[in-house]
């Protein structure tokens, strides 16, 4: 059987983190069960709920100590999460999420 | 009755009408479809070796309508009218195989053709040479300076931003939000620099 490369591991890594951390959609059947997965890489982007999520769980993660120092620049219009090196990575634009992160940080 | 606004605005300021727009597929077959007229009792083209030569059959044709008050151009719409109708069924070949009309459909006829306007959506305006600008006067100009009045069809929806938008690549965003995955994604990244790809 062939050896699955590291981006497909990955891909089933982040399929049990949706499972576990996400709103998994189930059919049920007579006698069986599906699970709806999404699909992680959407060409050269990623799923956007897939994205949401790893925000989500990164900026509950987000010690007080890392708010500020770089990682994460926060304004009421937008929340931009970087690199260490200074590079944006992604930007939230999501009100919600924003004022919940400013919450957290408060 | 056939719409013949645009083409008559085309005449207006050009050469002649455009035969496209009228229906016609050349002047010869306007000159056909007028030489089968016959108008009252009297035939357009009376002698019918003028049948067998095209050029006579234009003459008369001419000839005829030049004495009804039409140019040359009018002929032309005049034909496309004619067609239209012959399609739609208004006029009826004979058994002569002529198309009769009365004096009074020509004068109508006549008459549409002269007074039909273009409507507003057809019209433009036409734009004086510049003698200050020289590359106003050529197409140039207006392929590079954007309208000021340019406005985008209000049914078009603006494209929303993404409530959370990804800037970087797969890798380099889970790189950064996913660090229970380091390990797999540096691997991925070692693979797909071996392959030449980018993350």
């Amino acid at each position: 059987m062939k050896e699955k490369s590291a981006l497909e591991k990955l891909e089933g890594m982040l399929k049990d983190f949706w499972r576990k951390s996400g709103k998994p959609h189930i059919i049920a059947a007579r006698h069986t069960e599906f699970v709806v997965e999404p699909k992680i890489f959407l060409g050269n982007k990623l799923n956007p709920e897939m994205l949401e999520l790893l925000v989500l769980n990164y900026l509950a993660q987000t010690s007080r100590q890392d708010s500020g120092t770089g990682d994460v620049e926060v304004t009421s219009e937008k929340l931009i999460i970087k690199t260490p090196k200074g590079k944006p990575v992604v930007i939230v634009r999501n009100k919600q999420i924003i004022q919940q992160y400013l919450a957290q940080r408060a | 009755m056939i719409n013949i606004s645009p083409a008559i605005q085309q005449a207006k300021g050009k050469g002649g009408p455009n035969l496209s727009s009228l229906g016609l597929k050349s002047p010869m077959e306007a000159i056909d479809i007028l030489s089968l007229l016959k108008v009252g009792n009297e035939l357009v083209v009376k002698d019918d070796k003028a049948f067998l030569d095209p050029k006579a059959k234009a003459e008369a044709v001419v000839d005829f309508f030049k004495k009804a008050g039409c140019s040359p151009n009018d002929l032309l719409h005049l034909a496309a009218a004619i067609k239209k109708d012959l399609k739609n069924g208004k006029l009826k070949m004979t058994n002569e195989n002529r198309i009769a009309i009365s004096l009074k459909d020509l004068q109508n006829y006549l008459h549409k053709i002269k007074h039909s306007q273009t409507p507003p959506e057809m019209r433009s305006e036409r734009r004086q040479l510049s003698e200050k600008n020289p590359i106003e006067n050529t197409g140039q100009a207006e392929a590079t300076v954007k309208p000021k009045t340019l406005k985008f069809h209000p049914e078009v929806p603006k494209k929303p931003k993404p409530s959370v938008e990804q800037c970087a690549g797969n890798l380099t965003t889970l790189l950064a939000l996913f660090p229970q995955g380091k390990e797999l994604i540096s691997q991925a990244l070692q693979e797909q620099q071996l392959l030449g790809a980018t993350a």
